[in-house]
């Protein structure tokens, strides 16, 4: 019992438990106003349960027993991912839920994030001594290429993008040739205009610029900014938030979430939640760092690249640095899937540390 | 892991900490560095004010007439935040208003309202066009028609340049008022409306409301009733305004002749024991109904391209030489300063020589023996070439003031001119030269560089009638305020005497009494009226603007002689001839109605 709490990461756990909590006070905060009020706190804790539950089975089963499943792992994403393509509800203009009668909705490209970092990881560590070899790349690139395709279909460019941030991250720890990667994001970035629609490119961009647009794409960032900006050092106060209670900031349950944080709670409101992520990355980090085989490592930077990826882009998409993605904030904003992913990712790492003494379960 | 597994571990790492840094910076600079701005947005979001304008005080004219009220009209606003599709709303409402759809973005744009308010597209609607509007308005999102109150002027141009005209407070006058009137604020402008502005105006009705991004009212923070102006009772006569106006245009029209210049004039009309304006009038004028929703670019135009000025208030504020009518001074000047009795002749050549220059009388082949009084009467320049020199410009100076020449009379109107008054030190400055002898002899018959308003001479005709009291002249008389209360109400101040006799002041009324009878104002005689007039015709070398050296020509008067009831000053400008023939019988036209309809109404 003592092997397993010495290896049982209670910082990550705790700081992960904390989050969600944090998360729920302001989700009541932010819908204080609204007469969903009970329902989406109520949605959140059922949510909570639930991903604990999970999350305690992947505490249980042994990682690598996923690596040797991988493939039965990656034919069950792609088929949910077509399934959603075929089947599933459209939302928010993109097709990526499946409703399962009474239990609501779910996403299937949140558990395919989780999916694929391990089938990834597996990919990329079975072929880690010639990385940058044409074949292993190719294999490696066709592997992920394939889901993110389907994902960019429905359409979820916030979530593609996550599956990159994933894979470069892997890959570049595996030792690929940086070039390759540079050249990847440069020629990324120079399709994109030409593949995406016009109304896409606009949305994407009007950050840059939010005040070309204040009525219309460029309304969220510009309230969001003063939402933010007028919370100032120790903000209006929790449920005083006006702006966003006042549906200035509009989805401030789940994607504008830290808007509500930034006015409610201010400066020092957004420094500690930025220092709560920033322990929770730094116990990922090692739990990377001291893993046994690099299959772990490389499960633990996916899963690292994964949060990081989406604080970055959350809160920066809130602060008006990033572009508007419709990517969720771990742990906090509102969203099942979302949730419970979080939450089984966690579980993954924690199995990680335990397995990384290989005295545990001899 | 391995040396290079470990290098790249660290790579991410350091990329980690950065995006921290990153993020936590920008937090710093939206918080901490800007956090008070984004504050006053995120207020200015959230809260709305609503103004609810206040009815602005009327002004009525001595009797209760009224002058200036204020009519209910329609206007169409736009609430940019609420427009569904710009074009397509544009492009309907854009026919049936005239205006085009960059005039419409451009009041949009112009708006110092955040994006909730509605914005004043376009004042003072027709019916027909309310209607038109009305019918579409379930498919125009944003727009809407309202109500609002906008000055009207029911008498049009009469008493223009008395009452003046409203407008929308410029960008200017909004700075250099402090933090006193909002931007969407209609201020005075000219006259009245300007002077009393501050009267008039009433206090806006404030709501100040908590509302949603969509608008929607949560809470009501506050609420002001707005306070009506204050009316405003003012000392001029319709009747006589009327009187004045109408016969000033004809004669201008008669002066103008088959196809000249209608040129411009002025008629002042004062009570002399109160110093009440009575009627105050300058041709051409204007309309300031034309002002009240923004003047038009067409009738801005008109009245620019008008050489003679319409929004020009001659009576105080323009410029002329007195000519003749300035004999009141220089022969109160001499009876007071013993130089001269009323029974003293003098004899006329016809003209004078002072220093190898000659100054003719207007009678070039002189009156011959002429005692004061007739000088007076038939406006003898020669004796009083002769008086002037014998009192000398300080002198002269010293009794022009005691008549108020030469500073300004006080009254309530904007605009006024002091006029001038010509001195040595003045002449070493301006001109360069000193004071000559000649100067004094022109200055002893009102010309040379001796200036002074119509209102002016109005005013010391008056002192003079009154037998030797300044009141200064005044055009409100009474404030109250919306629910009736007196706020002011005028109280005669700064009255003086002047340091003339009585008795020289009756020689100096016989004389214009004489005028009337047999003299230069015998125009102006009307049956079982006595009046007391002085002509005056002013010489003028011919400059761009008076390319003709045309005479410009005054009358003053006051009836009845021995004991004034009203005081008259008419002047017009370039008229050609002599007072006789066009001031006098313009006065004699005015008093002749006044006396009429005094009589009519007793």
């Amino acid at each position: 019992m003592n092997k397993f709490l010495k290896n049982f990461d209670l910082t990550l756990f705790i700081t992960v438990i904390m989050a969600i909590l944090f998360g729920i006070i302001m989700i009541y905060s932010a819908s204080y106003r609204e007469n969903g009020l009970p329902s989406e706190v109520r949605r959140q804790l059922i949510f909570f349960v639930m991903g604990l539950i999970l999350m305690g089975i992947m505490i249980a089963i042994d990682y690598e027993f996923w690596g040797k499943m991988r493939v039965h792992l990656y034919i069950f994403t792609i088929i949910l991912l077509i399934f959603v393509l075929l089947k599933g509800d459209i939302i928010r203009g993109a097709q990526s839920w499946i409703t399962l009668g009474p239990l609501g909705r779910f996403q299937p490209s949140e558990l395919a994030k989780l999916a694929l970092i391990i089938t990834l990881a597996q990919t990329i560590s079975n072929n880690k001594k010639n990385i940058n070899n044409v074949k292993a790349l190719l294999k490696i690139g066709l592997h992920i290429g394939f889901p993110i395709i389907l994902i960019l279909i429905q359409p979820d460019l916030g979530t593609a993008l996550v599956l990159v941030a994933i894979t470069f991250t892997m890959l570049f720890w595996s030792g690929i040739n940086p070039f390759y990667l540079i050249g990847l994001i440069i020629l990324g970035g120079g399709i994109t205009p030409f593949v995406l629609h016009e109304y896409q490119w606009k949305r994407l961009t009007i950050f840059l610029n939010p005040e070309k647009d204040p009525t219309g794409d460029g309304w969220n960032i510009i309230q969001s900014k003063i939402a933010i900006g007028s919370g100032q050092l120790s903000g209006k106060g929790l449920l005083n938030g006006t702006q966003c209670q006042l549906d200035f900031v509009p989805e401030h349950s789940t994607d504008f979430i830290f808007s509500v944080i930034g006015e409610e709670l201010g400066f020092i409101g957004c420094i500690l939640c930025l220092a709560v992520f920033f322990i929770i990355i730094w116990r990922c980090l090692s739990i990377a760092r001291n893993s046994k085989d690099s299959q772990g490592t490389l499960i633990a930077l996916g899963v690292t690249a994964m949060i990081i990826f989406h604080i970055t882009v959350n809160v920066g998409m809130t602060i008006g640095i990033m572009p508007i993605t419709g990517i969720p904030l771990p742990f906090i904003s509102i969203g099942g899937s979302s949730l419970i992913t979080n939450l089984m990712a966690t579980g993954l790492l924690l199995n990680i540390k335990l397995r990384s003494k290989k005295t545990l379960f001899s | 892991m391995s040396r290079k597994e470990e290098f790249n571990f660290k790579i991410i790492i350091i990329i980690i900490i950065v995006i921290f840094i990153s993020l936590s910076l920008r937090l710093i600079q939206l918080q901490l560095l800007t956090g008070k701005n984004y504050l006053t947005e995120a207020e200015d979001n959230i809260l709305r004010r609503s103004f609810t304008k206040a009815a602005r005080g009327l002004i009525f004219d001595c009797k209760g007439n009224i002058l200036v009220n204020n009519k209910p009209s329609f206007l169409l606003t736009i609430t940019p935040a609420k427009l569904k599709n710009k074009e397509k709303t544009y492009g309907i409402i854009e026919k049936i208003i005239c205006m085009s759809n960059k005039e419409i973005e451009e009041k949009i744009l112009y708006s110092p309202y955040p994006l909730f308010t509605p914005v004043e597209i376009k004042h003072d609607l027709s019916f027909q066009t309310v209607a038109e509007i009305t019918e579409l308005l379930p498919d125009l999102e944003g727009v809407s028609i309202e109500t609002e109150p906008i000055r009207n002027y029911p008498m049009n141009n009469l008493a223009s340049h008395v009452l003046g005209y409203v407008g929308l407070i410029t960008e200017e006058e909004l700075k250099k008022s402090g933090e006193q009137f909002q931007p969407w604020e209609i201020i005075g402008k000219d006259g009245i409306e300007l002077y009393y502005d501050s009267y008039l105006r009433g206090k806006q009705g404030i709501k100040e409301m908590e509302i949603n991004a969509g608008g929607k009212i949560v809470k009501i923070l506050g609420e002001t009733v707005p306070i009506g102006g204050n009316n405003l009772y003012l000392t001029i006569d319709t009747g006589l305004q009327l009187i004045c106006e109408q016969a000033l245009e004809v004669m201008l029209k008669k002066l103008a002749g088959e196809t000249g210049d209608t040129k411009g004039g002025a008629v002042v009309a004062l009570c002399p024991k109160t110093g009440e304006v009575l009627a105050l009038c300058s041709k051409p004028d204007f309309n300031p109904n034309l002002f009240s929703t923004g003047i038009s670019q067409k009738d801005y135009e008109e009245l620019i391209s008008n050489n003679w000025k319409p929004m020009f208030n001659r009576s105080l504020a323009g410029l002329y030489p007195p000519a003749s009518t300035f004999k009141i001074v220089t022969g109160s000047a001499s009876l007071e300063e013993h130089l001269a009795s009323s029974w003293t002749t003098f004899n006329c050549p016809g003209f004078i020589k002072v220093e190898e220059q000659i100054f003719n009388c207007d009678l070039k082949t002189g009156h011959g023996q002429i005692d004061f009084i007739h000088a007076i009467s038939k406006s003898c320049d020669v004796v009083f070439y002769e008086l002037g020199m014998d009192l000398g410009l300080e002198k002269i100076r010293y009794y022009a003031d005691e008549f108020n020449i030469g500073k300004k009379t006080g009254i309530d109107l904007p605009g006024e001119n002091p006029g001038l008054l010509p001195s040595g030190e003045w002449k070493k400055k301006e001109l360069k030269e000193d004071w000559y002898i000649g100067d004094t002899v022109n200055l002893s018959i009102g010309q040379g560089y001796l200036l002074t308003t119509p209102l002016q001479m109005a005013v010391a005709t008056s002192i003079l009638a009154n037998d030797g009291t300044f009141y200064p002249p005044h055009i409100v008389q009474k404030i109250e305020s919306e629910t009736g209360e007196i706020i002011y109400e005028y109280k005669p101040k700064n009255i003086r005497s002047i340091n003339v006799a009585k008795e020289n002041l009756e020689a100096i009324k016989k004389g214009m009494a004489m005028a009337v009878t047999e003299g230069t104002a015998s125009e102006a005689g009307i049956k079982d009226l006595k009046i007391a007039g002085k002509t005056g015709t002013a010489e003028n070398v011919p400059t761009p603007e008076n390319p003709e050296g045309e005479n410009h020509t005054w009358f003053i008067a006051f009836a009845p002689a021995d004991n004034p009831e009203i005081v008259i000053s008419v002047f017009l400008e370039q008229a050609g001839g002599y007072a006789g023939k066009t001031a006098v019988p313009l006065g004699r036209e005015i008093l002749k109605n006044y006396f009429n309809l005094k009589n009519k109404n007793e």
